[in-house]
């Protein structure tokens, strides 16, 4: 679902990164994998990196990449099945909604 | 009565008129467009029956949008070119992505905003409003176009906060 939608928007040519003025555009697919990355309260936690400089790996259902110096956008290889990837980062974000929930 | 009736087509269309006076006038017409009968080639042969003096002849269909029907949607569609944007494109969608930490991790926020075109190219970004995958706003723009939509629809759905029959949440 969220590749789907993220191909779609790319395609539009009228999606930006953040506050760049160039709008991104469809990239090929590139090498990446999963990294150990220190939250504030110092805590670890799995994210999707992306191999290269000024590239970074989308938070997200499905790994994607943003090349920030090239304005490319693409998906990321990260040498696992879709399913396996989607798993964990579906289950935070399901767990973030219900703690805003209770927050309300 | 027959004539013959010139249409936007290359070929004419042909008309038969039958009127027969008895107790009741009985009209009987055929014509030899797709409609065979009762059509605007048989009222344009009525209209201009006072004309015919009992000869055939060509009777030119006036086109409804050449008078001033015509020159009032010209001015409509100019009006609403002049209103979309100072280069003549039409507005559209603005889609960032940026990344979001509410205390649970980072995570993707798709944002939409209407925007205009500049003129010295793109679009010019505005206050960020819109559909955002993280909840919390929805706002559907009413100048999206057949892939705005779509987008819409697939952002509604990959939402954990909207779900199908689920009324989008507003702040």
């Amino acid at each position: 679902m969220m590749d789907l939608l993220l191909r779609r928007i790319v395609a539009t040519g009228r999606c930006h990164w953040g506050d760049a003025a160039l709008p991104l555009r469809q990239g090929g697919p590139r090498r990446g994998g999963f990294r150990w990355t220190m939250t504030s309260d110092g805590r670890q936690r799995l994210a999707i990196g992306a191999d290269g400089p000024d590239v970074e790996g989308l938070p997200s259902s499905a790994p994607w990449y943003v090349d920030v110096r090239s304005g490319e956008a693409g998906p990321l290889d990260l040498g696992h099945a879709a399913a396996m990837i989607a798993t964990p980062t579906e289950r935070a974000a399901a767990v973030a909604g219900r703690g805003d929930r209770h927050a309300r | 009565m027959e004539a013959t009736v010139a249409d936007r087509g290359a070929e004419p269309y042909d008309v038969a008129i039958t009127v027969a006076n008895g107790r009741r006038t009985a009209v009987q017409v055929v014509c030899s467009c797709p409609m065979s009968f009762n059509c605007k080639h048989v009222a344009a042969v009525l209209y201009a029956r006072g004309d015919l003096s009992g000869r055939p002849r060509v009777v030119p269909v006036r086109d409804p949008l050449a008078g001033p029907a015509g020159a009032w949607l010209k001015r409509l569609a100019d009006a609403a070119k002049s209103t979309a944007g100072g280069a003549g494109r039409p507005s559209g969608c603005l889609y960032i992505l940026d990344v979001q930490d509410k205390g649970a991790g980072p995570a993707l926020r798709i944002s939409a905003q209407l925007s205009r075109p500049k003129k010295s190219g793109g679009f010019g970004k505005g206050p960020r409003r819109g559909a955002r995958t993280d909840g919390t706003a929805w706002w559907h723009p009413r100048r999206s176009d057949r892939k705005d939509h779509i987008i819409f629809q697939l952002l509604r759905a990959g939402s954990p906060y909207f779900s199908a029959g689920c009324r989008p949440t507003r702040r």
